[in-house]
This record gives C-alpha cells, structure tokens and sequence, in this order.
C-alpha cells in the first residue's frame, strides 16, 4: 500500500501468516482442522517441488500428519492400504504458494479515506475473508506487511498454524490509520515499540520511510530485531530511502521502486544484490490498472460479490466504477511501461526477487493477485521455473523457515497445491487451483 | 456489473433467477426472449470489445447487441448473467476429424475402430461443443459417417457443432500400408482415389450429390491437370470450397489455379520459410491458410508437459477400451512416427505464420484435431494460443476463430459474429482471452443457435443424454 504522503514516517509492522480460513468461515476444511491420522496420497500427477528441478511425472506425495512422508513416484511407491488419494492424474502438483506481501485488512476498496473509517471496525469481519480468498487460490502462506496489531494477533489464533502480523509503525500518523502505522519518536520510542510488537508476537518488522528515521532509531529497531530473530522488510520507494533501509539491514524492499524514472540507480541494484537484500517487487499492484483498463470485466467478478457481504460488496465496486479516477493509481500509471526493465536491471543485477502482491489495495483482489504478479514476472523475462521457486522456496527460506515450507520434500510441513494444466508453459494455469492442503488438511 | 439501474429488482421482474445462469433445456420458449446481460463482448469483428454488454436472442437469432446502458430488455425476457465473462461468439475450428480421438498410430486405429465410427464421431463431437466450438469443417471422414454426424447435430438428437464435411478426400493414390500395390479400385472409406479426369469429375459429383459441404483434395502434384482440372469444374459448377494440401511452391501455384479456397496445413514443409511467391499467390488469389500449428507443436507441448495425457476428461469421455489404447498408443511421444518430420522444423512454425500474416493472406484457425495426442477438447485455443505467441494481435486471433471460417463456409452473414441478424451461437469463457488466451479453456456456457446446449463445460442434460 501506499505510504502516507502526509507524514514523515518511519514504520514497522509485522507478520508472516500462512493462511486458513478462520471458524464460521464458509469454507472450513474438509474434515477437522486438526492434521489428517491417515495418510494422504497425491496420486499421479507432475510434480513441481520447489527446488528447480525437473518435473516429476507420475508422481506420488505421501502425507502422515501435518508432514510430508515420503515423495516418490506411483513406479517405486507402494501406497498405504486405507490412505485418502487425491488423484492428480493430468494435473501439476506444486508447493502451496507464498505472497510475501498482502494486506488482509483490505478488500480491493479505492478510496482508503473512505475505507478505513467505514470499516476500521469490521476488520475482523473482513480479514478472514481475505485469508479464505487467498487460500483458495492456492497461497498458503503470506506475509501481511500492515494490520491492527490486536485484530492481526485474533486472526492468528483464528487461522491454525498461524505465524503473524502486526501493524506498522510511522513517525506520526493520521487520525484513520494510527492502528497500523505507529510512529517513532526518538530511539528508546523505536526500541519500545518495536520490543512491543516482538513481544505481541509478529513475524517480522516492517519499516517504511527509514531515511526519515534517525540514525539511532534506525539502529534501535535494528537491534531489537535482530535480538529477536525478526527480519525486517521495508519500503524503498528512492534511493536514499532504499540505502537507509538496507543499512539497518532489512532482508526485503518491498515494491518495485516507484520514482518516475525509467530505471533504478545503479547504487540501488548493487546495494541489494551485494548484502542480499530480496526485492519483493509487487508489480501487480500498479499493473492491475493496465489490466483493468483492458478488461473492466474483471470488476464484475463473481467471487467478488460472493466473497463480501452486500453493502461491504456495493461499496468496494462503486469506489471502482471509475478506475481512471483513483488518485490512487495517479502516479502509479505513469511508472507502469518501466516496470519490466526495472524488473530487468534487479534480474541481470543479481537480486533477489519474491512474489509479493500487494493485494488487498485498490483493484487488487486476494482471489487472484498472486498468479497475476507470477505471470507478470514471466512476461517480463523471468524463467518460469524461477517464478515459482519466487512464490516457494525463496520466501520460506527468508522467513527461517526454508527446512520446514516451501518446497515438497519429506519432513516439510504438507502445504500442497494442485493446478490444472502446466504453469510452466502458461502461468495462468494458477487460475485453477483444484486442491489445497495445508499443513496435511485439505482444503480444497 | 456497473451500477445498472435496473438493478437486480428487474431480473426478478423477469421471473428468472439471476446469480447462476440456469437454463432448463426444453424451457427456452421458441420465439421468447433470452437477454445475455453484462459481459465483455468480443463480437467477432475486430473492433473494440463492448463492456457491460447485452445480447438479446429472439428464437434462434440475435435481435440486438448493445451495451446495458443502451438497451432496452425487455420485461419477460430470460436472461443469462454474464457479468464477470467474457462473452463472444462460437468458435470455427476449420479443420477437425471427429472420426479420430488423438490415437498415436493410423496403421492400428482405423483397422481396429473403423467400423466404431459412429460410437467415436459423436464424443468429438460433444467435446469440440464443449470447447466453445459451435462450427466445425470436418476435412476427412468416411462419406456416410460424416453426413449422418451432420444430420444427428442438425435434428438435434446429438451434441455437437454444426458441421462442414467433406467425407472422403480426394487423392491420386492410396498409401501403400493400406493396399500393397495401387489399385484404384480399392477405396478407402475416408480417402478415395482417382483415376483419370473422368473418375476425378465422377466422384466429385458423387460427394456433391450425397450433399458434402467442401471438397478436400490431396497430392495435387500427383494428380494430373485434368484430374485437377475436373475436380475444380464441379465443384465449382456446385459451389463448393476446395480445400487443398498444398506443401509445395508447386502445389500452391496448383492450388490457386483450382481455386481453392483454402490450403490446409501451411506450416507442414521443413522449409525454414516460404518462398515469396508462395505468399503472394495465396494473398492475391485469396486463398486462406488454415495453418494447425498444434498438429505437430502438440508434441511439444506434450514432451514439456506429458501430464497431459493423464487429462481426465479423455479417461472420461471415451469408451474404456479405446481409452486404454489411446493412452497405451502415446505413452512414449518420442517414438510416435507421426512426429518423426514435424519435430525437427516446429520452430520455423513463428516466423512462417508471421510471413502469411504480414503478407497479407487470411489465416483461419483450424488444429486436425483427433490426431495423435491432439485432442478435440484442447486443440482449438491451444492453435490460438501459438497464434498469439507467434506474434499475432488477439482480437484478431479471436477473429480467425470466429468471423473468417463462417466467410470460408460461405456462411458468413449468418454466423461468426455477434451482430443482430446472425444465428446464436455465442460462448461466454472466464478471463479475458485478449490477455491470456488459456481462458477459452474455461468455457462457462455455449449457446447453439439460441440454446443453451454447455453449461459449466459440460454439455446440458449430462453425458447421459448425449
């Protein structure tokens, strides 16, 4: 989302969540939400692991628990008599997907002047269905880079298995938006705050504006951080904002960078690649007004008017009924045609790069954003099996959590999707997402 | 849908329920009004899409094609929510077999399944409908067959497209592996030899008088000038489309001076690309070219992604023991003899469907479907796919798929397009195909002469009633 422009801000805010629907939700698992007893088998299909490997036909994943048991192929893998097999015969069996970057709190509204004091009140209303959107598109686990911290620490223990989110801290704040933008004020405020959302149990620190931010708060949140194992991921919209962020040694700059040039800086590129800093690059959420743009059909999407209650439903497509009048895309239009070669120049420069959506911001919706922005990457060059290791392997590894997510291996935690057709060849096939296990329940 | 202003109090003014468009087969009223409401319309024409589009079908034709704003629907029409679809007429596949289901080897399947014809030929059928494809010009098939498949269609007692055949196709001599010494008396049910002008003026006559829709004509280097020669009087003198295999310079220059209307299979010659006389006879004589790139980039497609013959819709679909052969017949791609020639020059396809397109000849779409490994129900927006991959604008794809095989039918004022006036064949797909054509894959409704006959990819009334 868009940082204040009224405010110095400096930020924070936190959270990694795999994600589940909640109780009372309409899609609750098939079956009880505590891990399968028996064995799950994913019989036949090709599987993509993660690891950037060839394909496997014919292949076979076995599920015990909440874990992955055993992968091999239906030639040299015996299946246990009384297992629950899920035939993915003619279909790609894939690690769930990672969005390194959502934000539950929203639903795709316009106008967040409008949206926050209408439904500021609502987000435990709105989030779960914003978790159950993404999770039936086939993302199991998602970084919310700015929420309530008390309604992102209910949705937790609303969501089994669930690591966190947090709000984000900023300097000062305007009267709508203080629960998820807490400002600093000085170093022990940085170091307090930042101890407060540790404590509270969010996933990672997130930071926007940290060239505003001193050099001793910078270092204050760095250290707490650090102390606690908690990455940082941070905005870095210019190149001052961008070096001041990766001084204090954020792991992630979060969003394709968004100055009005047509190219990065080369000290930017070099300084992510050098301290390997991960470019989470979130081109769909400008892109989605090109895409709409060309297909306002896409409004009108029925999950859309399913997903939300009526008036929550009238509301979000009205503030969109005229996409050309969002200031929010305002400047955003104007970066869009540079997109893929500043994708170009952090690719060829050696970075990082992570699928992150962004979704939740105006017109970018949960139940399609993340195979939008992996699309996106694949027309501008990047090699598809790259694109998925992006939404797989690569945001698990970040999070510390590369040996137990992110990959089909034995011993990782079960977080399986099936698709329909070769993302390989065509990304679109994510649109069709058939089955979704997470942690060894099914889903979907 | 924006905002409309009739809201949904009008739609139960119309005593239809709304959220899930769901036609009843047998309950559409003959002369009622069906209002397809709110989509994205790619009429057909190339020209700008339409959002929030209404559709109105009055029996069996489109009466009028505006945009909610602007129409007027009216009180008791049915009405078929397209709000979220991308709405656009019934694609033309221009040259399909359904008497072939993607067997890998002819030498086994037409032995062992030629007198199962009429068991196959109906589920191509009903899976090129359920593939959005409501007209199909079937370019080889026992005479018989393909005009009992076109009669079941057009009475209505099977689902399918509206078909275009040519029965048998025309060629000078049979393929050794069917008759170890030529003879043209043997006729093989789907091909029929010629012997002399006055055999090649007969059996066009016949195949006119019992009905066919083109005419197919193969080896036309084989076949002397006379044989051409008659064939193209009569089909003339019948107004029937020749379509032609036409590999060579020579060939071609054959081809134009028969006038076929035509030429299959463009990319067929490992020639990294056309000569440019090639090209400028088919653009100046217009003769279109219905390129069918999948028939052999389908191996491709199927080395990168093997899975998919594991689609379960083939499993479905056909008999048992027929699938079981099928399945066994393609398990190794790379052994299939059919690909033996198409592999090695697949990569010339891009740059030769770009020079028939900057040269200006009329590309229509058309995939052989039924050949081994390309199947009825994938082959047609996948052959659109590598059209846009190679280069060419979508919308005008959509048009090759849609308005160019009715003009090459000869039917072009009463199909391939949404325009008031034309027979209802309309699909509506999810997803923006300009974008990703793969949304045609997810074909959410088909509507066959103003009938709902594909609802949720499947064909109305279940497999049971097919």
């Amino acid at each position: 989302m868009r940082a204040s422009s009224l405010v110095p801000a400096l930020a924070i805010a936190a959270c990694v969540v795999p994600e589940v629907a909640g109780q009372g939700l309409r899609s609750s698992p098939q079956g009880a939400a505590t891990p399968r007893a028996a064995t799950l088998a994913i019989v036949g299909g090709t599987l993509i692991d993660g690891n950037e490997g060839p394909p496997v036909q014919n292949a076979v994943v076995l599920v015990t628990g909440d874990r992955i048991t055993h992968v091999g192929t239906i030639h040299d893998t015996e299946i246990p008599a009384g297992a629950e097999v899920i035939d993915a015969d003619g279909r790609t069996v894939m690690p769930g997907l990672h969005d390194a970057h959502v934000h539950v709190m929203l639903v795709g509204h316009g106008e967040y002047d409008e949206y926050f004091p209408r439904y500021g009140d609502r987000l435990r209303e709105l989030m779960p269905i914003a978790t159950r959107e993404l999770l039936m598109a086939g993302v199991t686990s998602a970084r919310d880079l700015g929420a309530p911290l008390d309604d992102i620490l209910w949705l937790k223990n609303e969501i089994e298995e669930g690591r966190l989110p947090g709000p984000f801290l900023q300097k000062t704040t305007g009267p709508t938006q203080a629960l998820f933008r807490w400002t600093v004020d000085g170093e022990e405020d940085a170091r307090a705050k930042t101890r407060q959302l540790i404590e509270a149990g969010v996933d990672l620190i997130k930071v926007i504006q940290a060239d505003r931010l001193t050099p001793a708060e910078r270092r204050a949140i760095s250290e707490e951080a650090r102390r606690a194992g908690l990455h940082i991921a941070a905005h870095g919209y210019d190149a001052e904002e961008l070096r001041a962020a990766v001084e204090m040694g954020a792991a992630t700059i979060e969003h394709v960078n968004a100055r009005p040039l047509p190219f990065y800086d080369e000290e930017s590129v070099r300084l992510m690649a050098a301290n390997g800093v991960a470019s989470c690059f979130t081109s769909v959420v400008s892109r989605i007004y090109n895409i709409t743009m060309e297909y306002p059909e896409r409004l009108d999407d029925p999950r859309l008017r399913e997903d939300l209650p009526p008036a929550v439903y009238e509301d979000v497509r009205g503030s969109i009924e005229h996409p050309e009048r969002l200031g929010y895309f305002d400047q955003k239009k104007a970066i869009n045609p540079w997109h893929a070669q500043k994708f170009r120049q952090l690719w060829d420069g050696g970075v990082t790069i992570l699928v992150g959506t962004d979704s939740g911001t105006p017109m970018n919706f949960h139940y399609e954003s993340t195979w939008q922005e992996m699309d996106l990457l694949v027309r501008y060059g990047m090699p598809p099996l790259k694109v998925i290791s992006a939404a797989t392997r690569l945001p698990a590894r970040l999070y510390g959590l590369g040996d137990e997510l992110g990959t089909v291996e034995p011993g990782r935690l079960a977080d399986i999707i099936v698709v329909d057709g070769n993302p390989l060849r065509d990304m679109s096939a994510l649109r069709n997402v058939v089955h979704v296990i997470k942690g060894g329940v099914r889903y979907k | 849908m924006k905002r409309r202003s009739w809201g949904p109090t009008a739609v139960i003014v119309g005593g239809i329920a709304l959220a899930t468009a769901s036609p009843v087969p047998g309950q559409e009223p003959a002369g009622g009004t069906v209002a397809i409401v709110g989509g994205f319309l790619l009429d057909g024409t190339d020209g700008p899409p339409v959002d929030d589009a209404v559709v109105l079908v009055r029996g069996e034709r489109i009466v009028s094609v505006g945009s909610l704003n602007g129409t007027q629907i009216p009180a008791d029409a049915r009405i078929i929510e397209a709000d979220g679809y991308t709405v656009l007429p019934g694609l033309g596949d221009t040259h399909v077999h359904t008497m072939i289901v993607g067997h890998g080897v002819y030498d086994e399947y037409f032995p062992a399944y030629e007198s199962r014809f009429r068991e196959i030929m109906p589920i191509s059928a009903r899976q090129l409908l359920e593939a959005g494809v409501t007209s199909a010009r079937d370019l080889g098939a026992p005479l018989v067959d393909a005009l009992w498949l076109r009669a079941e269609i057009e009475a209505g007692r099977l689902p399918g497209p509206r078909m275009f055949v040519s029965g048998p196709f025309l060629q000078k001599s049979l393929p050794p592996a069917r008759g170890t010494s030529y003879d043209s008396s043997i006729q093989d049910s789907f091909r029929w030899a010629v012997d002399g002008p006055e055999d090649a003026r007969r059996k066009t006559r016949e195949l006119v008088s019992a009905g066919v829709d083109v005419i197919k004509v193969i080896q036309l280097a084989q076949l002397s000038a006379d044989e051409r020669q008659a064939i193209a009087e009569e089909a003339r003198r019948a107004a029937k489309p020749i379509a032609v295999h036409a590999n060579t310079l020579e060939e071609v220059r054959q081809a134009a001076d028969m006038g076929a209307a035509s030429i299959e299979h463009v990319g067929a010659r490992p020639e990294p690309r056309y000569p440019d006389e090639t090209i400028r006879l088919m653009a100046e004589h217009g003769i279109r070219a219905s390129f069918t790139s999948i028939v052999q980039r389908v191996y491709d497609i199927t080395t990168e992604f093997p899975e998919r013959v594991d689609d379960p819709r083939l499993r479905s679909d056909l008999p048992a023991d027929l699938y079981a052969d099928v399945i066994s017949s393609i398990r190794r791609p790379s052994r299939l003899n059919y690909f033996s020639g198409a592999k090695t020059h697949n990569r010339h396809h891009d740059a030769k469907i770009r020079q028939l397109y900057e040269g200006g000849v009329q590309i229509v779409v058309g995939t052989d479907s039924g050949t081994p490994m390309n199947f009825h129900y994938e082959s047609t927006w996948q052959e659109m796919d590598l059209l846009v991959r190679a280069g060419i604008p979508p919308l005008e794809v959509i048009g090759m798929a849609t308005r160019h095989p009715a003009l090459l039918n000869g039917v072009g004022d009463q199909l391939g397009t949404i325009e008031p006036g034309k027979l209802a064949d309309v699909i509506m797909v999810r997803g923006n195909p300009l974008r990703h054509m793969s949304a045609l894959a997810d074909v959410v409704l088909v509507m066959k002469g103003g009938q709902v006959v594909v609802q949720d990819g499947e064909v109305v009334g279940g497999r049971e009633a097919s």
